[in-house]
């Protein structure tokens, strides 16, 4: 009974986002959090079926879409399941990725992170989408213990959606900003040497290379968030 | 592989990106690659951090480039990218100028009593301004020489929209006023508010309305190409730089212009007088002066908008009259009808 109640829920609010207007859309997302709230209290039972149930409706849709444009409410769910919020357990990134990857046949293995970022060239769930991959990287580099596999996980992907076409355009307005305020400064310096931006005290020119513009576009996020500075005689980073 | 410098503050790393080190990407052949480089070079995270000199020098030394961007969304973030620098520009002179009045007044005016790091800082914040005021000032000219005629569209149109984004800013507040914008622009937003509702005020200012730029302007009321003249004609009716002509000179301007429809018969110079025609209709409606008698073309007794538009209707009136089968200048007559019957529309 629980179940089926579950799974109208689901369905409920993943079938009236796409169409809703701008209250009901706050209404069904407010659903979907309260709702989430009360399914995680089962977490450390054996109930927590109900949740993964409820979790893998949506993870459905976003594996079922092949790319094609698929309900916002996918995105608020991921979003809202890895936040952290007071009085109420979260589900850890690994496990939602685990969930996600289940839903594979065979020995085919969904990336959650690659499917997220297929969203991006949508442009009514691109904002959406982003955040829920920033959410998502950050629960991630929360919980890692070793960060480089943690790095790869999500990285790899986003290389590849930059890769692509408009990637990098996309990547450089929805992800990069919030993505390097969320993992932090030493993140944010592992990631660029990986994309091929060297330190050196020595010199002071640029050189170019295939991936300039998106080592631009990182130098600029990194200038905005103060990890670079210019070189002025009294901005001195404290 | 893009390289930059590592430096070592007092107590701690910092990585520094040199403005002498991005020069190089700022004339590069990619569009794309000049506003990124461009964007990197004053990006900041506070919209009161002073810009370095340096990064100012830099700026000025890729104008010319940048300016020349052709594709219509690369300009929009050219635009974009220029906005925040003027922000930037704008909010530290004017938190430079803050500081050093407050600073003047807290010390008094006896300047035997000023420590060294006392005149030290003195002397900082009036740099930030001196630098300020010499790139805005070298910016406008800039500007300026790229409504010349017979500059490149793509020049023309980012001009125009720059002298628009400066004077939405109050550089100008003589032509423009941000605080009286809702005054000004009763019914909608026409100019993008650099300022997003912020009353700050430039500590300086300068003309937008000088006799080139008003001469520039008007010319390209008649540019060749419609959205320029789209563009300079949805200005002049915002910002009013005319507001300071004497009426002998509009008078003379109508004149000119109406001569070279006369003349040309071009397409181009007919929209361009129509629209010279609705603009000094407003002007001479909100200041409720008439215009003064032509010795060519004779003016009734008029009043403010009415007067122009009757002064319209007796110049098309007279040319009708004079037209008829054996007259020998007929081609000059159709112009003269064609542009007054557009302005008339």
């Amino acid at each position: 009974m629980v179940d089926k109640l579950t799974s109208i829920i689901a369905r409920t609010i993943l079938e009236y986002t796409a169409s809703a207007n701008r209250a009901l859309q706050k209404a069904l997302k407010d659903l979907q959090s309260s709702f989430l709230t009360d399914l995680s209290a089962y977490l450390s039972s054996s109930e927590s079926v109900l949740l993964e149930s409820f979790i893998l409706h949506f993870l459905r849709v976003l594996y079922d879409s092949q790319g094609k444009c698929v309900s916002k409410a996918v995105f608020l769910m991921i979003e809202s399941i890895v936040r952290e919020e007071k009085g109420r357990p979260q589900l850890s990134a690994e496990s939602l990725m685990d969930l996600y990857a289940s839903l594979g046949k065979g020995s085919d293995s969904p990336s959650l992170f690659e499917d997220i970022l297929s969203q991006l060239h949508h442009k009514s769930n691109a904002s959406s989408a982003s955040k829920a991959f920033v959410a998502l990287v950050g629960r991630l580099n929360s919980q890692a213990t070793i960060p480089k596999p943690s790095l790869d996980i999500w990285c790899n992907p986003l290389e590849v959606f930059i890769a692509g076409t408009d990637g990098r355009q996309l990547a450089d307005l929805y992800i990069l900003p919030s993505l390097f305020k969320t993992t932090g400064e030493k993140c944010y310096y592992t990631v660029i040497e990986r994309w091929g931006v060297r330190r050196d005290p020595d010199i002071t020119h640029l050189e170019f290379c295939d991936q300039t513009e998106l080592q631009l576009s990182c130098l600029k996020v990194g200038k905005e968030l103060g990890y670079i500075i210019g070189i002025f005689p009294y901005q001195v980073k404290m | 592989m893009l390289i930059v410098s590592e430096e070592r503050g007092d107590d701690r790393e910092c990585v520094v990106l040199r403005a002498e080190a991005i020069r190089s990407l700022l004339v590069h052949a990619e569009p794309n690659m000049m506003l990124s480089a461009l964007a990197v070079l004053v990006a900041s995270g506070a919209s009161t951090t002073k810009i370095a000199s340096s990064v100012y020098n830099t700026v000025k030394d890729a104008l010319h480039d940048l300016h020349e961007i052709c594709d219509g969304d690369l300009r929009n973030q050219f635009m974009k990218i220029m906005k925040d620098v003027f922000q930037r520009v704008l909010s530290s002179s004017y938190i430079a100028n803050r500081s050093r009045s407050r600073l003047v007044a807290f010390l008094g005016s006896d300047k035997t009593k000023y420590t060294k790091e006392d005149e030290e800082a003195i002397a900082r914040h009036s740099t930030t301004m001196d630098a300020a005021y010499e790139f805005t000032s070298y910016y406008v000219d800039f500007l300026t020489s790229l409504l010349q005629p017979g500059s490149p569209h793509s020049s023309c149109v980012t001009a125009i929209d720059m002298i628009m984004l400066l004077c939405s800013a109050g550089l100008d507040r003589e032509i423009f006023d941000p605080a009286e914008s809702k005054r000004v622009v009763s019914t909608r937003r026409v100019v993008p508010d650099i300022l997003n509702g912020n009353t700050v005020q430039w500590p300086f200012q300068i003309s937008l309305a000088t006799a080139t730029i008003r001469q520039l302007l008007l010319e390209n009321l008649f540019n060749p190409y419609e959205d320029i003249r789209k563009k300079v004609f949805h200005f002049l009716q915002v910002a009013r730089p005319f507001s300071r002509l004497e009426y002998s000179e509009i008078l003379q301007i109508l004149e000119r212009d109406l001569n070279r429809v006369s003349q040309s018969g071009r397409e181009s110079d007919v929209d361009g007088f129509s629209k010279l025609v609705v603009i000094f209709c407003i002007y001479s409606g909100e200041k409720k002066l008439a215009l003064p008698l032509s010795s060519q073309m004779p003016l009734p007794d008029c009043n403010s908008t009415h007067g122009i538009s009757t002064w319209l209707l007796n110049l098309l009136k007279q040319e009708i009259s004079s037209l008829h089968p054996g007259a020998r200048d007929l081609r000059r007559s159709r112009n003269l009808i064609l542009g007054t019957l557009s302005a008339l529309a």
